[in-house]
């Protein structure tokens, strides 16, 4: 019953992208949706990091936390440079839904489920962010700067979707 | 005995500018090698160095890594987004070394 909103959630989440993808997000879009990206696993983050049961667990917690914030300080910093304001859009607005949805079905959890809840989540989010990434947002991106920092922080979601993928060997499914 | 006093104080400062000299001197007789982290990735991935030479991690990405084999000795702790961590190869061989943050971040430091 749990994987339903989730399997909801990561089909909203698809048709919004796939949506966009026919005209792709401007600039400025993009921004808003990799820093909202960003916030929503640092949020989820910040709750494993306190209610995880497993000190791995946790530990990822606190890495996604660490690693999404550093790549948002790069892509805030960018986006100031670029004077691109970053613009609401449907994409961000259902990332940003989803992980407050996220959040407040991990808050219900405990123990064991919690953990497997919060790393199967993970598992799906990094690969939905990187396949967006890799059909929308880096072909749409205009700016070449812009391009090359998504370019660059690609891998740290490869990384952390591989590292997610194995504590759910231990934990999740 | 105050016209003592200068004459130890002489010989400590002499030995001890002595020993920079040496210390300066050995680092300055090993090559100095670069190594670039970027998108999450060791650049280049082996490194080859002579025992004696420094390797200098770049870490242009904007989160934290490690450089880590600990059978090389070789342990950076966390090194900061645009931070730098160096380290002098005392030790012969072929090491596999990762990143201990993101351990499919893999690189290999031969000392020869
Ligand atoms: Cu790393």
């Amino acid at each position: 019953m749990k994987t339903i909103p989730m399997a909801l959630a990561a089909a909203l989440f698809a048709a919004t992208f796939a949506a966009h993808a026919q005209g792709g997000p401007n600039d400025a879009q993009i921004a808003a949706i990799v820093v909202t990206a960003n916030q929503v696993d640092i949020d989820a983050g910040k709750l494993a990091e306190s209610k995880a049961k497993h000190k791995d667990v946790k530990d990822f917690g606190r890495m996604m936390v660490k690693d999404h914030t550093g790549v948002n300080n790069s892509a805030k910093a960018l986006v100031k440079k670029l004077h691109v304001t970053p613009e609401d859009n449907p994409t961000a607005e259902s990332l940003k839904k989803g992980g407050q949805e996220n959040v407040a079905h991990l808050k219900t959890l405990k123990g064991d489920a919690f953990d497997k809840a919060y790393i199967d989540h993970e598992v799906d989010y990094h690969q939905q962010v990187i396949d967006a990434m890799d059909k929308t947002l880096i072909p749409s991106a205009q700016n070449a700067e812009l391009k090359a920092l998504l370019v660059k922080v690609r891998p740290a979601f490869v990384a952390h979707l591989d590292h997610a993928k194995k504590l759910q060997a231990e934990y999740g499914k | 005995m105050r016209p003592c006093l200068p004459v130890p104080r002489a010989a400590t400062l002499f030995v001890a500018a002595a020993l920079a000299l040496l210390v300066a001197d050995a680092e300055a007789a090993g090559a100095v090698h670069t190594v670039t982290i970027d998108g999450f990735a060791f650049k280049p991935s082996t490194i080859t160095v002579r025992q004696g030479d420094t390797i200098e991690w770049r870490n242009t990405d904007p989160v934290s890594h490690t450089a880590t084999a600990k059978e090389a000795g070789l342990d950076s702790g966390e090194i900061p987004a645009n931070g730098t961590y160096r380290f002098i190869a005392r030790k012969k061989g072929r090491f596999a070394y990762i990143c201990t943050l993101h351990p499919i971040m893999k690189g290999e430091l031969v000392v020869e």
